[in-house]
């Protein structure tokens, strides 16, 4: 139950943290002209915002700590505790909608346009100053899984004829699953999947456009490639967690022909302490890289692609040829959805819903 | 190796950004053999349209500075110390011959024209 809370009360900082940590060229999706940075208004915004989704996430936290002293069941608790999760979420996301369109009409009615100069600015070097981990990092794991299949099929005729594929909390097999060519690779073909995804991702990271402020290009610069090298570990440290957890619970459960394990649990909280722990990591050190706008020198502001974008969420530039383009609001990078590719992404991710739903 | 365009000059912006690759060619910091990005690449990273920088790019191509491929990245093959020309000395010559003109019937003295071609060739060495 406490891991629940921590999950929880995790989401509840992020979201209410969010508008705080985009480029301060954009406020909830919206880009906003460099001169116009410091906005008294747009501060307002995001301070609402921040003290609205803090304190929803504060009085359900406390509605989830008294349940904790009544004698509530381990399950109630925890449909409860996501159910909380998912109307905090989607409070936040009609809050990010309302201030998306405020800002909109902000910029509309002051004219902010108007009153800057557009132009258009780039470093021809700076793809060579690039720090992120080269695709190495990203094969080595696909090869690893490869490996484990050619083992698992040449151990084929000892794998017994049922073998377990899923555990509770108490790490008792709780799901069978029978012998068949497909089903005993059914884990590392999913891993596969998710390697080949984060391989088209760190590919797609290098090559997403790079924006620089006209302001100060030199800090713009910065932070662009701060943001990619983090940004490149963070992947990595994911997919080689991930790796670890499903050859280990693969070579357990099928070659091994364990069922009561009791390292699967403690090997999860490590992958789940990996992926959150990174995370803060990653939002720190792109705070840290994020440029100031202290001192501005001109009234000129990089050019915006805000005709490229649909509510700030969704990126289609037909003539942007890269995968990945660095998000709007939050940390992390989004797909372009003019580019075939992201649809191949998409339908590797849900693949594994999709199977389970059809199964 | 910065490129900055303004829409608000009177120079049309594809010419804004060969003017500001032959600088960079001129001042050895894009040397023989270095790539440019594709045009696609480089127009979105600017945020121009990428006729824009296909203009560009044929503009440099047309100079004899870069080399143009299907499917492959632009090449500088300007900036290296060869033989000119002689028609290349001409071609020179006849692009410069008007802005002179202009500059002397403006009432410039030769002197101070003199100094104006040492100062800008010292900014590109």
């Amino acid at each position: 139950m406490l891991f629940i809370l921590g999950i929880f009360i995790f989401v509840g900082v992020l979201e209410t943290i969010t508008p705080h940590l985009t480029r301060k060229t954009i406020v909830f999706g919206v880009s906003i002209p460099e001169p116009y940075v410091q906005h008294q208004q747009l501060r307002l915004f995001k301070k609402h915002y921040s003290m609205f989704v803090g304190s929803i996430a504060i009085a359900f936290l406390l509605g989830q700590i008294l349940l904790l002293y009544t004698s509530i069941q381990e399950e109630k608790f925890v449909l409860l505790s996501f159910i909380l999760l998912y109307i905090m979420l989607l409070i936040s996301a009609g809050l990010y909608m309302f201030y998306h369109l405020k800002t909109k009409k902000l910029k509309k009615q002051e004219d902010w346009e108007a009153h800057v100069k557009t132009v258009y600015v780039m470093d021809l070097s700076i793809r060579d100053r690039d720090e992120a981990l080269s695709s190495t990092f990203f094969t080595l794991p696909i090869i690893i899984t490869l490996a484990l299949i050619t083992f698992t099929y040449m151990n084929y005729s000892s794998i017994p004829d049922v073998f377990a594929t899923h555990w509770n909390a108490a790490g008792e097999v709780d799901a069978w699953t029978e012998k068949t060519w497909l089903s005993v690779i059914e884990l590392p073909l999913m891993l596969l999947g998710l390697q080949i995804s984060f391989f088209i991702m760190s590919k797609g990271m290098k090559s997403a456009k790079i924006q620089l402020s006209a302001q100060d290009k030199e800090a713009s610069a910065n932070r662009e490639l701060k943001q990619r090298k983090y940004g490149s570990w963070y992947l990595v440290a994911i997919n080689f967690s991930l790796t670890i957890l499903f050859v280990v619970s693969h070579y357990t459960t099928v070659i091994l022909e364990d069922q009561i394990v009791p390292y699967f649990f403690p090997l999860f909280i490590v992958f789940n302490v990996v992926t959150l722990g990174g995370l803060i990591l990653l939002i720190w050190k792109f705070n840290k890289s994020n440029e100031r706008f202290d001192d501005l020198h001109t009234n000129e502001t990089a050019a915006a692609d805000d005709r490229y974008w649909k509510w700030g969420i969704l990126y289609i530039n037909k003539n942007d040829p890269s995968l990945l383009v660095q998000k709007k609001f939050g940390v992390g990078w989004t797909l372009n959805l003019a580019n075939k590719w992201s649809y191949i992404i998409l339908f590797v991710i849900f693949l594994p819903i999709l199977l389970t739903i059809f199964k | 190796m910065q490129i900055h365009l303004d829409p608000s000059s009177e120079l049309q912006l594809y010419k804004q950004l060969a003017n500001q690759l032959i600088e960079l060619i001129a001042k050895g910091e894009l040397k023989n053999g270095d790539t440019l990005p594709s045009v696609r690449s480089m127009a979105s990273d600017l945020g121009i349209n990428v006729s824009t920088v296909s203009k560009s790019y044929h503009e440099l191509e047309e100079k004899g500075l870069i080399e143009l491929k299907p499917k492959a990245k632009a090449i500088i093959i300007g900036g290296q110390k060869k033989e000119l020309e002689e028609t290349e000395v001409e071609k020179v010559e006849n692009a410069l011959k008007p802005i002179m003109a202009e500059a002397l019937a403006r009432g410039l003295e030769k002197d101070q024209m003199t100094s104006l071609f040492h100062r800008i060739l010292k900014q590109w060495k």
